[in-house]
């Protein structure tokens, strides 16, 4: 240990000191290396730093937020009962930057006549005949209560990629009043996602 | 060794040096002070801290954490999200929040329950895509050759001077202490006592898409229907006031009623006196059947009432009334006729007639047969060929009497009739009357 006692300016400019602390970085980087890449837990994750913006867009490419889109393509006026109506909706990510995103597909309809009277199928990828929805995959059941209608979308959009929503409303066979409307509502609430 | 060589040398050795220490304390930090390094990986917070910022948090409890503050928590699918806090309710000892990012026009569908939560104090802006970088494999590669640099640098013999200590004892030092640095490394992370972290301040955004649904209109083809006219089809009775609708004095009335949903719009009466062949045009009877039907308009219910007619409008006679209506569907109903009768009322009969003698006054008794209650009695008197005004008799009960006080000493007649709705009855039997102060006598 001769060293040690050695005359401090020799000791500190052969540079041990600093080679010594120099593995800090190991210490650190291997920590953040380790829960980054083997850990199980989720709870420490790297991953791109993403810059940008996120735009969920439906039929358009408006990029406003938020978007409310009138839908002129699914016309549910007059609907007789069991009648239903269909019609796709594109929703495109037409995020700026690399963004990802998952999102969600909700419906609501107002009053308490028509309202609660009206069902509906989603169809992600699926094609419309005018009145029923088919193909693609069926997200959450078919012919659901319309009004608080919320399911996962079930699939990832990546930057231009877009889905072709199919959605059928039905009518059920409840006979209701003359002139009864409601107002229906689509939402598609979509949350970056990292990968 | 060459001066530029010693320089790298020296540089390396200080470069390698300065960074470890740094790792050091911020370890160090991060355990004393339970400061958490967070890398922002989205602008979703932007413009307080940039995509690739680096935050400092402090793990606060839940109590003390308010509306406004950015936090990082932990999301259900384990991922960590830093957001602003936009509404925070107590629940037990712990919160729930509600976070929204800067450039989110929505809050985070997930709510967080949390006992407490990394508040994110300051930020260091693209710090995080250093961290970033060093921690990808490229990143840690360069460390790894910086540091076993520094550390062949620090320990390797050197040529230039002597090197007092055993060559074999330190290798095998150093190379222990690397190899334990790094493994105590490794164990850090997998034990998650790591404070760095990298948190997904994730962007969200909405779209809606709207339209309207409806049920067709009703249709309405139902035609209202006229019933329970007032006077009653084929009635008859001793003037109008008698015959005509109880719930609007004088008027004609008549129910209509539409099931067809669009409801009653127009009632109308065509009021024609056959008799007379005169018909009402609103406000009198003209010569002909030329009128124009009468509005009717709703009295209550479904009843609906003419306006205007009146019982001097009214005499005896015969009638005939047409409804016709519409509902607002423009459905016309099917017509209604009615016909009634107005007639004379029927005639009273004088039963007796009586006068104490010296009195001025006779006392008449009547009868009538009715129907109903006439409105009043006349008595129609006279004598010596001169006719007087007839004079009322106003007991309309049955047994009629009433007193009359001719002209003294006058001899005359008694004739009586019964007036309802206007309209005189023919006159009764003949009383006479004469004689005078005690000899007053009155008879048949």
């Amino acid at each position: 240990m001769s060293e040690h006692r050695a005359p401090r300016q020799g000791w500190f400019g052969r540079g041990r000191t600093r080679a010594i602390l120099s593995l800090g970085l190991l210490l650190g980087m291997g920590a953040v290396a380790t829960s980054a890449y083997w850990t199980a837990e989720d709870t420490v994750t790297t991953g791109p730093v993403s810059s940008g913006a996120i735009h969920l867009d439906l039929a358009t490419n408006n990029k406003v937020k938020p978007e409310v889109y009138p839908w002129a393509g699914l016309s549910l006026s007059n609907l007789a009962p069991g009648a239903s109506k269909a019609a796709v909706l594109p929703v495109t990510n037409n995020s700026s930057g690399h963004l990802k995103f998952s999102y969600r597909i909700q419906a609501a309809a107002t009053g308490t006549t028509l309202g609660p009277q009206l069902q509906v199928t989603v169809r992600r990828g699926g094609t419309s005949d005018g009145t029923a929805c088919s193909g693609g995959t069926l997200i959450g059941g078919a012919n659901a209560t319309l009004n608080g209608f919320n399911q996962p979308a079930g699939a990832n959009l990546a930057p231009t990629q877009s889905h072709n929503i199919c959605v059928q409303v039905t009518r059920t066979g409840v006979a209701l009043p003359g002139s009864s409307t409601s107002n229906v509502s689509f939402t598609f609430p979509a949350t970056q996602v990292h990968s | 060794m060459t001066k530029t060589l010693r320089f790298g040398r020296e540089a390396l050795l200080w470069v390698g040096g300065a960074l470890g220490t740094l790792c050091l304390l911020s370890l160090l930090a991060g355990w004393m002070f339970n400061v958490t390094p967070l890398v922002f990986s989205s602008g979703s917070m932007s413009p307080a801290y940039e995509a690739g910022a680096l935050g400092l948090a402090h793990e606060v409890p839940a109590p003390d954490l308010e509306v406004g503050d950015v936090v990082s928590v932990v999301n259900a699918q384990g991922d960590r999200v830093t957001h602003r806090i936009v509404e925070t309710v107590p629940v037990g000892n712990g919160s729930v929040l509600t976070l929204q990012g800067d450039t989110n026009n929505v809050p985070d569908a997930e709510a967080y329950a949390v006992t407490s939560a990394d508040r994110v104090s300051f930020g260091i802006p693209y710090a995080g895509y250093v961290l970033n970088a060093a921690a990808s494999p490229f990143g840690l590669l360069v460390i790894a050759l910086l540091v076993g640099a520094s550390m062949w640098l620090g320990f390797a013999r050197r040529q230039d001077r002597s090197n007092a200590s055993g060559p074999v004892r330190t290798r095998a030092l150093v190379s222990t202490g690397v190899v334990g640095v790094v493994a105590a490394g490794v164990l850090l992370g997998a034990s998650g006592q790591a404070p760095w972290a990298f948190t997904s301040a994730f962007w969200t955004d909405t779209a809606t898409a709207t339209t309207t649904a409806s049920t067709p209109a009703v249709v309405d083809t139902t035609p209202p229907v006229l019933s329970n006219p007032l006077p009653a089809n084929a009635s008859s009775g001793a003037g109008w006031a008698a015959l005509s609708c109880a719930s609007s004095a004088n008027q004609i009335c008549v129910n209509a009623t539409d099931t067809g949903g669009s409801g009653v719009s127009t009632v109308f009466v065509k009021l024609v006196r056959t008799s007379t062949n005169q018909c009402w045009n609103g406000t009198a009877f003209i010569a002909g059947t030329g009128c124009s039907p009468q509005p009717m308009v709703l009295v209550a219910g479904n009843q609906y009432s003419t306006s205007g007619l009146t019982a001097a409008l009214m005499p005896v006679g015969t009638y005939t009334a047409a409804f016709t209506a519409t509902d607002v569907a423009g459905n016309a109903a099917t017509p209604l006729n009615t016909g009634f009768t107005i007639t004379v009322p029927a005639t009273p009969t004088i039963t007796s007639c009586t006068v104490a003698n010296g009195l001025t006054e006779y006392t008449l008794t009547w009868t009538w047969p009715g129907p109903g209650t006439a409105d009043s009695f006349k008595l129609y008197y006279g004598g010596g060929g001169s006719s007087r005004p007839p004079t009322t008799l106003p007991d309309v009960t049955s047994p009629y009497t009433g007193v009359s006080v001719p002209i003294n000493d006058e001899a005359g007649t008694f004739r009586i009739v019964a007036v309802v709705g206007g309209v005189e009855s023919a006159l009764s039997n003949t009383y006479n009357y004469s004689g005078k102060n005690n000899s007053k006598v009155c008879g048949p």
